[in-house]
């Protein structure tokens, strides 16, 4: 048994999700195209519990990290030196970047 | 029978005599007495001259049977003996000088005497007409030539045969000059093809398949191959994988996978992969692998992303010894990542492509 993803995801965040909400998960999860699978042994395999999964993404909402775009535009526009300072060091990697919704 | 009366010397001549003459000349009937011309002594003339001056038919002499029919006739046309009676004439009397050139026909000779009269056979032939045999050695000097084409061969029994020519002699593998079996077309007096002492045969061109059972074991090598004869393609993954794992820090299988046959091992496979790779991590490492059979087999690539998102294609080739792949049935890219999903991106297309690229 596969799900079938219609929205974006963010496959690192679908998978904390899961794990948060007890969906039992092998090593990871995989995206290919837009089946997505649990993975055991290296290999592509159904989830042990589908409807768990499938609730988790029907709830998952994919954020991804800012941009060096939008990490630039916001820092030229702000005129806060702490906020420059943050968006500066997630834009050279020493910050974990903030994300927005996909 | 009556003669011809002598006439008394110094008797006078009766009219009964010389009448006598006349019939015998004339042919009057009942009249007529033998003449006998057998006391001419003349080393010069004839004894008998007969002639005729009519120049159409000359006819000079006639001799006749009882009923009139003709035992011989002189004429302008020579000498004719009767008229389809046989001529009786005398033994060993008739030789070349009187039968004209070509004329003797075979049914003029008895059954069997132009056979009998060729003797003993020479050349490839032996023995005696009408059922010669061949020389054996067969020699035949010149051209042999089978219009209707055949087999030369021997049959000792129905069902098996053990058919064998040979030709020349003398001849090692080096030295081929004395054997030669060569088939010339008569159209073109081209040699089409030509087996060698030497075991070499040389043809125009072989029509179909030659397979592997008609070349000798470990004897093609690459230089037999045309200048742009490529290594032979055995199977390639070509395409936008749009793949993408969360996992970290265990191999997975990726969607680029193609097949690999049963693997013999004296062959070798070249493989060929190139696959874009990105990751959401902004510090991750990520490995490729090549595997087989659903399990990695050698670390091939290693990338460690320079920040979130970042896409590098990753390309390379291995050579893999047939013997390190028994029995695999496909070959399939994999990835580790130590953090974020990584992501085969179905922006750019990945491949792998195995080609078989010589025997060991």
């Amino acid at each position: 048994m596969t799900i079938i993803i219609s929205k974006p995801v963010n496959l690192s965040q679908l998978q904390q999700e899961m794990v948060t909400a007890g969906v039992p998960i092998n090593q990871g999860l995989i995206l290919e195209g837009t089946t997505l699978q649990d993975v055991q042994g290296g290999q592509a395999t159904d989830f042990r519990d589908e409807a768990a999964a499938q609730a988790v993404v029907d709830a998952h909402q994919a954020l991804r990290d800012k941009t060096d775009a939008e990490l630039t535009t916001e820092f030229q526009a702000s005129d806060d030196p702490a906020r420059k300072q943050d968006l500066r060091d997630m834009i050279s990697n020493l910050l974990p970047r903030e994300q927005v919704p996909m | 029978m009556p003669t011809l009366n002598d006439v008394i010397a110094g008797s006078v001549q009766q009219a009964a005599q010389v009448q006598q003459v006349v019939d015998l000349l004339k042919g009057t009937p009942n009249k007529g007495v033998p003449v006998a011309l057998t006391a001419v002594n003349d080393p010069l003339n004839y004894a008998l001259s007969i002639q005729n001056d009519d120049p159409i038919n000359a006819r000079a002499l006639s001799v006749l049977k009882a009923d009139g029919s003709p035992l011989l006739t002189c004429d302008i046309n020579g000498v004719t003996f009767g008229s389809g009676a046989a001529v009786n004439l005398p033994p060993n009397s008739v030789s070349t000088s009187q039968i004209v050139d070509g004329t003797i026909q075979n049914a003029d000779l008895a059954a069997g005497v132009a056979a009998a009269n060729v003797g003993t056979l020479g050349g490839p032939l032996r023995g005696t007409l009408p059922n010669p045999t061949l020389s054996n050695p067969l020699t035949i000097p010149g051209t042999l030539i089978m219009p209707a084409g055949g087999v030369i061969g021997y049959a000792p029994t129905p069902g098996a045969r053990y058919d064998h020519i040979y030709f020349g002699a003398n001849d090692s593998l080096a030295n081929v000059q004395n054997s030669r079996l060569q088939f010339v077309r008569n159209y073109d007096s081209v040699p089409s093809m030509e087996v060698l002492g030497s075991g070499t045969v040389l043809a125009t061109r072989f029509q179909g398949a030659v397979t592997g059972a008609a070349i000798d074991a470990n004897t093609i090598d690459e230089d037999r191959m045309t200048t742009n004869g490529r290594l032979r393609f055995v199977s390639q993954y070509w395409g936008q994988a749009n793949w993408s794992t969360s996992t970290t820090g265990s191999w997975v299988a990726t969607a680029v996978v193609t097949a690999l046959p049963n693997v013999q091992n004296n062959k070798s496979y070249l493989l060929s992969w190139m696959v874009p790779i990105q990751s959401t991590s902004a510090t991750a490492t990520v490995l490729v692998g090549l595997g087989w059979n659903g399990s990695p087999q050698a670390q091939v690539a290693q990338w460690t992303c320079p920040g979130s998102n970042y896409l590098n294609t990753l390309s390379g080739s291995v050579e893999l010894a047939g013997g390190g792949v028994p029995l695999a049935t496909n070959v399939q890219l994999y990835v580790q990542a130590n953090a974020g999903t990584t992501i085969v991106s179905g922006a750019t297309y990945s491949s792998l492509v195995v080609s078989e690229i010589f025997t060991a």
